[in-house]
């Protein structure tokens, strides 16, 4: 008799639905026998994930079986509120729960309906969207979209202008030399994460090459053919220090793409600004051919000047791309070095190799359409991003793949989500200055653009948006602001949350005294699928359905803006139930169209929905009709699909392949606009916030506001150098957790306690010895905010002023037992304050100044 | 449904035991590099030091008996001993063997084709049949069985019992020698030293059991044929630990990395103070003495032997402890 | 006649530990049991330092050693080479795990599920699978290969590392990256003939800690 074997019983069957253990939401099958969900898989027939599944996505399952989750909804009898605090719960029904969340939202609507602050996050799900529509319908401007503290601050703005779609990524199908900064893309992280480990590991056989530029020697570097070091807050100065041995020492760059294809060749003036037409008022360059001031779309320009000076309507003016030249000459390798630590000699040959390899004037035959070849890129992500002079660091090295000619073209550096077909043809267009101005997305775009960027003026939203011009968002200021909106010239304050399951408190923000602060003096609702930390502080507290449990027309990223880029096909996949929730745990969508009801706004809802939707005759919701989520799903599918695609027929099939061709995998030789080297409008957007905010008699840094940006050093960059700590604590990814409740899984927990480096910080060698440490060794990590103990990893894979702190640890909530007190917390380590935060972006500085000591 | 008797018992004893103690490396990390055995613990050495000696106590009580070197009593009264050291580390083995084994423990016996287990159990097995056997004649009432000393019957049984005796002192060393696995143990030296060390174990018991059924003066008679052998024996022991360690020593890696953790690791206290000093050096000394005959036949003469004796024993047992402890696997790559 | 093997391609291994939860989920190991590992280990001195990941499992050796120090014959060889543990003959004698040269086979004593005492619904249904106090460990997902799926851990790695075939087909998966490839058998020194190869790239080398010469 065989015993060991996995049981088979008859009754069994594969379900599609869609994965939600990070917030991609892959294509998965369920296997579901007698009601019990024993296995999940990837889907094969879904072109993202081709049947591969991660380490977290097979966890799964104990997400759903996991015995701490609420199933109820529960009251706050504690009325004092605070971190560590027994909020003692009452369990109540739900219609007592409805009826205290209704009654608030009523006299709060009465009042001021911006006394309402929604926090939306579900994994890129619709039931974000649904929430922001909710948001819409009753009238509030106060939505914390994102999740954490540098949460696409800079890669949506950079993209946006520079690339047309929401985020970037390698072109592996093609490239050759990929850099990859501060970024485990491919490996340990990032979107589409099984479908680009398989890409990668590929393009590695094939013989790319992969340096990875990263204080911590992880994942990614591990699996590189060359680890440079960086100390933290560098990248942008290891950006500019690579333009000026391309532009300066090596002279490679792509220059008929930058004649044609970016600003470089528009005129500047001494003022910083274009040197513009009269008449049109539209930029001028100057044509080498017959030595004419041309406007930009002047057709008969054939060979713009890049380098020079020239008299222009009675000004001198230099092309952008000179500018741009003679500024990075600030940055040669020597001086970088004493920036970033990266030894001259390594800079240059890097830049040498990523030069040659980008084989300037190449071509490709892709479908029968030839297409500029570049094969590299430099990819970025959080690491760079997310410092106080976040724009500044990450800017450059997005320059670097623009001066190659190597964005959204085979090989290069893509942009993710800008082209597609559904629900109606997109793309990215030009407009002002001939410039990238409308990006390109399927359902309205997620952030503006940073190009043109918004006239600044006094805020009226809690997240004083009004004062980052060129932001995507900007909820790093909410708590910042909240104690005394006034001071912002906010004319009210925000008296209730009602928030999603994502964990904010740990995740959001940083410093949890000032998001305890937050949550403290309001009322607070969350879902929940278990009590975590941000839930600890709540009022009310809904149940939340696992994604097992849930319908989604839109299970992640992978529908959207996060699309893997360059392939030949995409989809759309939904998610569907394949488990019963425990009695007591309702659809949130529901929940949301019931509050609609009782709160009075059901039919503005109904507006909101249909709009964003995208709904169409006779699909639209009806005022006066009553629907469930899955009428509402059936209505959006076959708007844009087809009557033959409803809501039932993706229950059945899960995925519906849609081929791309040329034009979407690779837009960039497509685009009917120039990309920007050189950020003009930074300057009047500048000046602009100067006025208003001198205006509100509140002081603010614009300096940041340039057009070529500088490197600055951050506050930890500055406090090593002054021997005021020890290290700089960095934030790194580990490919089987993602977000606070992978870490409450029982395998993935085990997973973590087995690897000696997950629940540890590392620390190098070096620094383990001037300290005494040992390997395993308790040590004490004190940031200027918070003191906590850890376990110490020493490696020789960490930069030797670096401590290395992995995932999403350090969990005190009573609700979440696994993961309680293992591993260290990194976003409750850094100073959460006006001056930690990016002038341009709002991310949340990253670079934590810590003690390090023996405990 | 038939009642699972098996399965009731294995219930009832692990509630009444306690939770599982027996780990392997399931806890391990996930690191390549070496790693100690840990599934093998005390129990187990218990198992092999006292099954061991036990077997060697009766080989030379056997041959003593016919070489009439040995009183009758202090013979049988050895017997008794062996036989109850035997079943006790049976004890300690069933103990450490999992609930399955306890109840289903003659499942063993299936594959004596290759494994030294399943070879071990079978003579383990009938060597303690046998010495029941052997002593069934000494009960009360069963004096008139056809097999009492000196019969045909006795003496086949007998040369049958120092066959398995033998048997099972080789195969102390054997079941852990024959494993490619662990590099320290996989060695012919192993079985080589702890046959000398099971028969030393037998030699130095015999000293205190004859202390105890004939006092001083049959530790005197027994000791002039004895003592010059426990010495030769502790000597060869002391040369084969040594050799056995050196070439250990001087071996693949996963070995190197066994010695260091026996003479520098987590062992050394047991090694050279346990297995050296009290089990070898201190023994060597005093018998050393006692053949030379600068000891006397006075009680402190007779409390140092007991010393010496003891500390053999106890010796034994520390060396088959630490062997276990410090069995280290290669990285599996 | 048909002898499965694994390779392993330790180039494009990222140690994302995907076949090891996806083994786990298959079968249902419990609590501190992992019949898939992903080993660690650091090699080199900042800054020319980095982590290797080596997968390691059952490697079904064509001359297993537990096979040989079972006392009971619970331990199996299939005619295909899967080798499996019959937990109802399985005395827990610890035989596999001492002869195991890639200590592979654990005994399990029993103890708690996930979380507690309470086993979840898909714990009642695959634990039993499992009998107290009997060694058990990777079985190729012979349950899978006998209905043409691939092992769990194969179908799950997103980047391609993990592969199966058959030894006996030149055709086969494993064969054919056997050409490609420059390989290694695990401690193949042993005697052992694993049913598993290590992959170390065209060039060879040393990635993920094969044939270095450590031993």
């Amino acid at each position: 008799m065989t015993t060991s074997v996995a049981t088979r019983p008859e009754a069994s069957e594969w379900v599609h639905t869609a994965c939600e253990m990070c917030y991609m939401g892959c294509g998965i099958l369920a296997r579901v026998e007698n009601g019990v969900v024993v296995d999940l898989r990837g889907d094969p027939d879904n072109s993202q994930t081709k049947g591969r599944i991660c380490a977290k996505g097979k966890a799964g399952i104990m997400n759903l079986y996991n015995p701490h989750r609420v199933t109820t909804p529960l009251r706050r009898t504690n009325p004092e509120k605070g971190i560590g605090v027994d909020p003692r719960w009452k369990e109540i029904s739900w219609d007592e729960a409805m009826e205290e969340i209704a009654e608030h939202m009523r006299q709060i609507r009465q009042d001021d309906a911006r006394k309402l602050t929604i926090q939306p996050w579900t994994p890129n799900t619709d039931l974000s969207s649904w929430f922001a529509a909710f948001r819409a319908a009753f009238g509030t401007p106060n939505i914390h979209s994102g999740h954490s503290p540098t949460c696409g601050k800079v890669v949506h703005p950079v993209e946006y202008l520079s690339g047309g779609g929401f985020h970037q990524q390698s072109d592996f199908h093609y490239a050759w030399y990929s850099i990859h900064v501060g970024s485990q893309m491919g490996v340990a992280s990032r979107s589409s994460y099984v479908h680009q480990v398989g890409d990668l590991a590929q393009a590695r056989e094939r013989g790319m090459k992969l340096v990875v530029v990263d204080p911590v020697g992880g994942y990614a570097a591990s699996k590189a053919d060359e680890w440079v070091p960086i100390r933290p807050g560098t990248d942008g100065a290891f950006g500019l220090g690579m333009l000026h041995v391309l532009l300066n020492e090596l002279k490679l760059y792509d220059a008929q793409y930058l004649k044609h294809r970016t600003n470089s060749p528009y005129l500047v003036g001494p003022s910083g600004k274009y040197v513009r037409d009269p008449s049109t008022d539209k930029p001028l360059l100057r044509d080498l051919r017959d030595g004419a001031l041309k406007t930009y779309d002047d057709p008969s320009v054939a060979d713009p000047a890049l380098e020079g000076e020239f008299e222009a309507h009675g000004q001198k003016a230099r092309p952008a791309f000179e500018l741009l030249k003679s500024f990075v000459a600030q940055y040669p390798p020597e001086r970088v070095e004493e920036i970033t630590t990266i030894p001259p000699k390594t800079l240059r040959r890097v830049a040498r190799e990523f030069g040659e390899a980008a084989r300037i004037g190449s071509t490709i035959r892709i479908d029968g359409v030839e297409l500029p070849f570049r094969p590299v890129c430099v990819d970025w992500a959080k690491g760079p991003s997310g410092h106080k002079h976040g724009w500044n660091n990450a800017w450059p090295l997005k320059l670097l793949n623009i001066v190659m000619g190597a964005v959204n073209v085979p090989g290069g550096i893509l942009s993710t989500g800008a082209v597609g077909k559904y629900p109606q043809p997109f793309a990215p267009e030009g407009g002002k200055d001939g410039l990238l101005e409308h990006p390109g997305a399927s359902l309205g775009q997620a952030h503006p653009s940073a190009f043109p960027g918004r006239d600044p003026m006094p805020p009226t939203r809690g997240d004083i948006y009004e004062l980052f011009p060129v932001a995507g968002h900007s909820s790093t200021a909410i708590p910042l602001v909240d104690p005394d909106p006034q001071k912002y010239g906010v004319p009210y304050r925000t008296e209730m949350v009602l928030h999603s399951p994502g964990n904010l408190l740990l995740g959001a923000w940083g410093d949890a005294k000032v998001s305890e602060r937050f949550y403290q003096d309001k009322f607070t609702v969350g879902f929940a699928i278990e009590i975590n930390e941000t839930t600890e502080m709540d009022d009310v507290v809904l149940p939340f359905p696992t994604y097992l449990e849930r319908d989604n027309f839109v299970p992640g990223g992978h529908q959207f803006g996060l699309a893997i880029a360059g392939d030949p096909e995409w989809h759309w996949a939904v998610r569907q139930k394949v488990a019963e929730p425990p009695p007591g745990v309702r659809s949130t969508h529901d929940v949301l169209l019931d509050l609609a009801e009782r709160v009075g706004v059901l039919e503005d809802f109904y507006l909101v929905l249909s709009r964003t939707w995208g709904l169409r005759e006779p699909h639209l919701l009806e005022e006066g009709g009553r629907y469930n989520h899955e009428d509402v799903f059936d209505r959006i599918a076959r708007s844009w699909f087809g009557e033959e695609h409803g809501w039932a027929w993706f229950k059945e099939h899960g995925s519906l392949p849609i081929p791309r061709d040329v034009e979407e995998r690779y837009p960039g030789p497509f685009l009917n606009a120039r990309l920007p080297v050189y950020l003009e409008h930074f300057l009047e957007r500048g000046e602009q916030l100067q006025e208003v905010t001198a205006e509100m008699g509140i002081p603010w840094d614009t300096s940041d506001y340039a057009a070529i940006p500088e490197w600055k050093p951050c506050d930890a960059f500055e406090r090593m150098k002054r021997g005021e700590c020890d290290a700089i604590g960095v934030h790194y990814k580990l490919p089987y957790v993602n977000g606070s409740y992978g870490a409450a899984n029982p395998w993935i927990d085990e997973l973590c306690e087995r690897n000696p480096y997950a629940y540890a910080v590392l620390i190098n060698t070096r620094l383990a010895q001037r300290k005494g440490i040992g390997d395993g060794d308790a040590v004490w990590l004190e940031s200027p905010v918070k003191k906590v103990k850890a376990i110490a990893k020493v490696t020789q894979c960490v930069h030797p002023e670096v401590v290395g702190i992995a995932g999403h640890f350090g969990h005190w909530a009573q609700g979440k037992p696994i993961s309680r007190g293992k591993g260290v917390n990194f976003n409750t380590l850094l100073p959460h304050d006006m001056e930690h935060l990016d002038m341009i972006t709002t991310a949340l500085d990253h670079c934590v100044p810590l003690k390090v000591s023996k405990a | 449904m038939a009642l699972d008797l098996p399965a009731l018992m294995e219930r009832l004893w692990s509630d009444w035991r306690g939770k599982p103690k027996v780990k392997g490396l399931a806890d391990a990390k996930f690191i390549l590099d070496y790693q100690v055995q840990r599934h093998w613990d005390w129990r187990v050495a218990f198992y092999l030091f006292g099954a061991g000696t036990s077997a060697g106590l009766i080989f030379l009580e056997v041959l003593l008996r016919w070489l009439d070197v040995l009183e009758k009593t202090t013979a049988l009264v050895g017997m008794w001993i062996g036989l109850t050291l035997a079943l006790l580390s049976l004890v300690a083995l069933f103990d450490h063997l999992g609930p399955r084994a306890r109840w289903r423990f003659w499942y063993a016996i299936r594959n004596p084709r290759t494994s030294w287990i399943s070879r071990g159990f079978f003579i383990v097995a009938v060597l303690v049949l046998l010495r029941i056997v052997v002593l069934l004649p000494s009960v009360p009432g069963l004096g008139g069985l056809p097999w009492g000393e000196d019969t045909v019957g006795g003496n086949v049984l007998r040369a049958v019992v120092l066959l398995f005796a033998l048997g099972f002192m080789a195969y102390s060393g054997l079941v852990l020698s024959s494993w490619a696995a662990i590099a320290f143990w996989n060695t012919p030296m192993l079985p080589v030293l702890y046959m000398g060390y099971s028969f030393l174990g037998g030699m130095a018991a015999l000293p205190l059991i004859a202390l105890v059924t004939g006092g001083s003066a049959e530790v005197e008679t027994l000791g002039g044929t004895l003592w010059p052998w426990v010495l030769g024996l502790l000597l060869g022991n002391g040369l084969a630990l040594l050799l056995y360690v050196w070439g250990m020593a001087t071996g693949i890696r996963p070995a190197r990395v066994s010695v260091r953790l026996m003479v520098r690791g987590p062992q050394r206290w047991n090694f050279w103070v346990g297995v050296a000093v009290l089990g070898l050096v201190l023994p060597i000394v005093i018998v050393a003495l006692e053949v030379g005959g600068v000891m006397g036949s006075d009680a402190v003469a007779n409390v140092l032997l007991v010393i010496a004796s003891a500390g053999t024993l106890v010796g034994g047992y520390i060396l088959r402890e630490a062997v276990l402890k410090v069995g280290v696997y290669g990285p599996p790559v | 006649m048909v002898r499965w093997a694994f390779t392993v391609d330790l180039e494009r291994c990222v140690g994302c530990q995907s076949c090891v939860i996806a083994c786990k989920a298959e079968n249902g190991t419990p609590r501190n049991i992992h019949w898939m590992k992903v080993l660690e280990r650091e090699e080199g001195e900042f800054p020319y330092a980095k982590r290797t990941f080596s997968p390691t499992r059952c490697n079904h050796c064509a001359n297993p050693p537990c096979v040989q120090a079972c006392p009971t014959g619970a331990f199996v060889q299939r005619k295909d080479g899967v080798v499996w543990v019959n937990q109802e003959a399985c005395i827990g004698s610890m035989a596999c795990m001492s002869a195991c040269p890639y200590y592979v086979p654990y005994r399990w004593d029993g103890g708690e599920g996930y979380f507690g005492q309470q086993l979840t619904p898909y714990e009642e249904v695959k634990m039993r699978g499992f009998k107290r106090g009997a060694a058990q460990k990777c079985h190729f997902c012979y349950h899978r290969l006998d209905e043409g799926r691939p092992p769990a851990c194969v179908e799950s790695c997103p980047a391609d590392a993990l592969n199966y075939g058959d030894l006996e087909d030149p055709e086969s998966a494993v064969n054919v990256l056997l050409r490609q490839k420059k390989h290694i058998q695990p401690r193949a020194e042993l005697g052992t003939n694993p049913g598993l190869y290590y992959l170390t790239g065209k060039g060879g080398g040393t990635i993920g800690g094969g044939g270095d010469g450590r031993r």
